[in-house]
């Protein structure tokens, strides 16, 4: 059976409509509201600051590190709260895919918290929490070499499709959902997961379609954190 | 070619110019060809040299730096003091106080600086991971009676303004003492009602600090009748008549560069210090 038409009448590489926000939180050092069609995520960056237990720090460079948490309300069912083996996965995850684009040798010995939560999910989590918290460390004021984007490919029955939803991640046909992370600059991949079966040139076409799209939202990021400062500048 | 505009909102991963013909200069950084920035704030190109002003971020402390730092933790060697980085720098008693004034029986600690004290100090060594803080300096001391506001410590500048001008604006009006540290902390010392007042003031200077028109907002704020605000104006536009008016405005209201804020801090302190005196 073949997918020949998309749920929400989108095109295969088209992207859900995005909102971002920054300094949305006032005790934050930088803060971000990114949406993605139904996804919904909040990011909070705290720090530099000292890191503890002593042994986990690195006196070379900085640690990036990563809180990521979905609210019980924020699937259909009530997910259960608390940091389970996928929590604590996705959270080493989107901390590695942050980590390159930080210029963390300035801060050695050091921790960048990173809070992530989940307020709606619909599909995409992780790539929005990504987008999230690198728009809301640039936010921060931290020194960065790019910010990180990322987008959720598939394999949607035998099509390539960007920016999957929850009923595509379901889709009885066969789906194939590959997370990626950009650095939109240079093309550098910070994160690449894959979940299903794929050719090796389906992946291939699926990573140049996403390098693509990331620009995007790359767009909206750049637009949000201007707007925070631009305001009323004469 | 493509180019940065002067005074163009940034954000870190932007090419700001390309080609060899250009040199990186603050919070930025060369890619290949590519100047790229590395922090969110205003571009700023002179001549050949293109840097950004960041808008915020964490201090970065510097050698010569006087801050203003608070007690938190005490041992029998010193004490710990936080500047607002995440080096909590360790100032020994022996720097402080001489070793024969140790030694009296009634030498108690916590009489010189206890936890929760508000300091003033110059940073003498600031390396990745150590930082020294210095104690033979008149600028040396602990901070009574007074609040402690924090901002950014890149909004700095603008806190003290041109030649000093909107700190001496907020003393005159106030008639309260008033140290900036280069890390964003601000000691406010005055009538309560005062210091509550400036606090308000650098609050909004830190709001606006990128906007132009920042000390007539000021100035407003503080309920300085509006003809006074034009004079001082028209004052300051004479001083500097030399220059195009609207180059002149334009010059004020821009983030200054580090190093004209060095030149300007020790004077806006020293006319603090002669105040105190009287």
């Amino acid at each position: 059976m073949s997918y020949t038409k998309r749920v929400d009448g989108r095109a295969f590489d088209e992207l859900r409509p995005m909102s971002v926000k920054v300094g949305v939180l006032e005790n934050a050092l930088g803060s971000c509201l990114f949406q993605m069609g139904k996804t919904k995520v909040l990011a909070g960056v705290y720090g530099p600051r000292q890191l503890y237990p002593r042994f986990l720090r690195n006196p070379e460079k900085g640690t990036v590190r990563c809180f990521y948490n979905m609210y019980s309300f924020s699937v259909s069912d009530r997910k259960r709260p608390g940091p389970g083996r996928r929590e604590k996965e996705l959270s080493e995850k989107i901390a590695q895919a942050l980590e390159p684009a930080v210029m963390l040798e300035k801060f050695p010995d050091a921790v960048v918290d990173v809070f992530v939560e989940i307020i709606q999910a619909d599909a995409g989590t992780r790539c929005a929490s990504i987008c999230a918290a690198s728009t809301a460390l640039a936010d921060a004021g931290m020194p960065m070499k790019d910010i990180v984007s990322s987008v959720a490919m598939g394999k949607i029955g035998d099509k390539i499709c960007a920016d999957i939803d929850k009923y595509e991640e379901d889709y009885e046909g066969g789906a194939t959902d590959i997370p990626i992370a950009f650095m939109p600059r240079t093309g550098e991949i910070t994160l690449l997961q894959l979940d299903g079966e794929i050719s090796p040139e389906d992946l291939k076409k699926a990573i140049s379609v996403g390098r693509e799209k990331v620009k995007e939202i790359y767009e909206k990021q750049k637009e949000a954190l201007t707007a925070k400062y631009k305001g009323d500048k004469q | 070619m493509d180019m940065i505009k002067d005074k163009e909102i940034v954000v870190p991963g932007q090419v700001l110019a390309k080609g060899m013909d250009f040199i990186p200069s603050s919070a930025t950084f060369r890619d290949g060809e590519d100047i790229v920035a590395s922090r969110i704030g205003l571009a700023q190109v002179k001549g050949r040299v293109i840097q950004v002003i960041p808008l915020t971020g964490p201090y970065m402390p510097e050698v010569g730096d006087v801050v203003i730092g608070r007690i938190v933790d005490m041992n029998y060697n010193g004490w710990e003091i936080d500047i607002g980085h995440h080096i909590k720098p360790f100032l020994t008693v022996n720097d402080v106080v001489p070793k024969f004034k140790q030694r009296s029986s009634n030498f108690d600690m916590a009489r010189i600086f206890n936890i929760g004290d508000i300091i003033r100090v110059t940073i003498i060594k600031a390396a990745k991971n150590d930082i020294k803080l210095g104690t033979r300096d008149r600028t040396f001391g602990r901070l009574n009676n007074g609040i402690l506001v924090k901002i950014p410590s890149v909004k700095v500048p603008r806190v003290i303004g041109k030649k000093g001008s909107m700190i001496s604006l907020l003393k005159d009006f106030s008639g309260c003492r008033i140290f900036v540290g280069k890390n964003g902390w601000i000691w406010i010392s005055g009538d309560s009602d005062k210091e509550l007042m400036i606090e308000k003031a650098v609050k909004l200077i830190d709001k606006e600090a990128h906007k132009s028109g920042l000390t007539e907002k000021i100035q407003r704020l503080l309920g300085i009748p509006e003809e006074d605000i034009k004079r001082m104006k028209e004052s300051l536009l004479e001083e500097n008549s030399e220059e195009s008016v609207a180059d002149e405005i334009q010059k004020v209201e821009s983030a200054l560069p580090e190093e004209e804020i060095q030149e300007k801090k020790p004077k806006a302190k020293k006319t603090t210090k002669k105040g105190d005196k009287k």
